[in-house]
């Protein structure tokens, strides 16, 4: 538990740059559900809680839509599912800890945090030398984030309609999805969602996105099974 | 259960909170429960299809379909713009310019159309 403060250090070093691409997303995460609706307070009670801007956004679209509660609920962990993938990848690195280490950690878990984490870790590393250089990257990402939502939230009341703000979820969705798209596959799980959810839309908003979500998964997969997937990604 | 979400509803806190215990279990997962049981490469690779699927199964639907019906065509502002959009990520992969270029295209079709 005790504080390595050059790990700590050497983690803020390398989120460090990227903090300009947090700002505007977590700005994004505060204005455009207060424009949509929400109360700042709201807003606010999302970004400490869920601590998620992809499935925050989704949730105010989502609500916009009047979808079901369950929908929305059942959205947003699909939306969060990636989590389990960067838990497992973390979990082998962490196994030393003690439990309460174990247990607060993985609130603070974002791409970011996952991804410099992973690329950082080396078996030379003790799990304390890694648990400072993650908590050195996750930290400041979550003061950063509230203090962005916080603000957002607040100057979202002052933004008129007709800067059609809400268009800004998709596009944040838009630059998500397209680096996600790393293969052939892939890109069969992000069109036949789309086609999928687009036809069912008019009929059930609400099931629109977890009958295209499964569809996407599940045809994707089976284009791996048919053309093949050599295991590297 | 099954009633449509509100913005002013007080119930909306109680399922945002419900988003956020499942999120903070699922973050959870390997790291405390299961940190001896890695998934196999190919549940890894079904995981991995999950958010290019979740996400474009949100982006497209609102857009494509304007007041009820489908709508392809140079009149859906919106769809223009995030074409337009779609190019920009994916030449440059970054967010910025995504957000800059999506947003400036609608004010500019809304503004001259």
């Amino acid at each position: 538990m005790s504080f390595n403060r050059s790990a700590f250090n050497r983690g803020v070093a390398h989120v460090s740059p990227l903090i300009p691409g947090v700002i505007p997303f977590g700005l994004m995460a505060g204005a455009v559900p207060v424009e949509a609706g929400v109360s700042p307070a709201m807003a606010v009670f999302m970004s400490v809680f869920v601590f998620a801007g992809a499935s925050q956004l989704a949730i105010v679209q989502l609500v916009s839509d009047n979808a079901s509660y369950v929908t929305i609920l059942l959205a947003a962990l699909v939306i969060n599912l990636r989590f389990a993938m960067y838990s497992a990848s973390m979990a082998p690195h962490f196994k030393g800890l003690e439990k309460p280490s174990r247990l607060y950690s993985p609130y603070l878990l974002t791409d970011q945090g996952f991804a410099l984490s992973v690329n950082h870790f080396n078996d030379c590393q003790g799990p304390y030398y890694k648990l400072w250089y993650y908590l050195g990257i996750s930290l400041p990402l979550w003061v950063l984030w509230q203090v962005c939502t916080l603000t957002g939230a607040i100057l979202g009341a002052g933004i008129p309609p007709e800067w059609s703000l809400d268009f800004a979820i998709p596009l944040v969705f838009l630059s998500l999805v397209v680096p996600a798209v790393k293969d052939r596959s892939m890109l069969v799980a992000a069109l036949v969602s789309a086609v999928v959810a687009t036809a069912i839309y008019p009929v059930s908003s609400s099931t629109a996105i977890l009958a295209g979500a499964l569809s996407g998964v599940v045809s994707a997969y089976a284009f791996d099974r048919i053309y093949g997937y050599d295991g590297v990604c | 259960m099954m009633e449509s979400a509100e913005f002013g509803d007080v119930w909306l806190y109680f399922w945002v909170f419900l988003i956020a215990a499942g999120t903070y279990l699922i973050r959870l997962s390997f790291i405390y429960w299961f940190s001896d049981r890695t998934p196999n490469v190919q549940t890894q690779r079904v995981l991995s299809f999950i958010p290019a699927a979740a996400l474009s199964a949100i982006i497209f639907p609102a857009i494509v379909n304007q007041g009820g019906e489908l709508a392809i065509s140079f009149d859906n502002h919106r769809l223009f713009a995030l074409l337009v959009a779609l190019v920009v990520a994916w030449l440059t992969k970054n967010t910025l310019a995504v957000l800059g270029v999506g947003m400036a295209t609608l004010w500019v079709i809304d503004f001259l159309l």
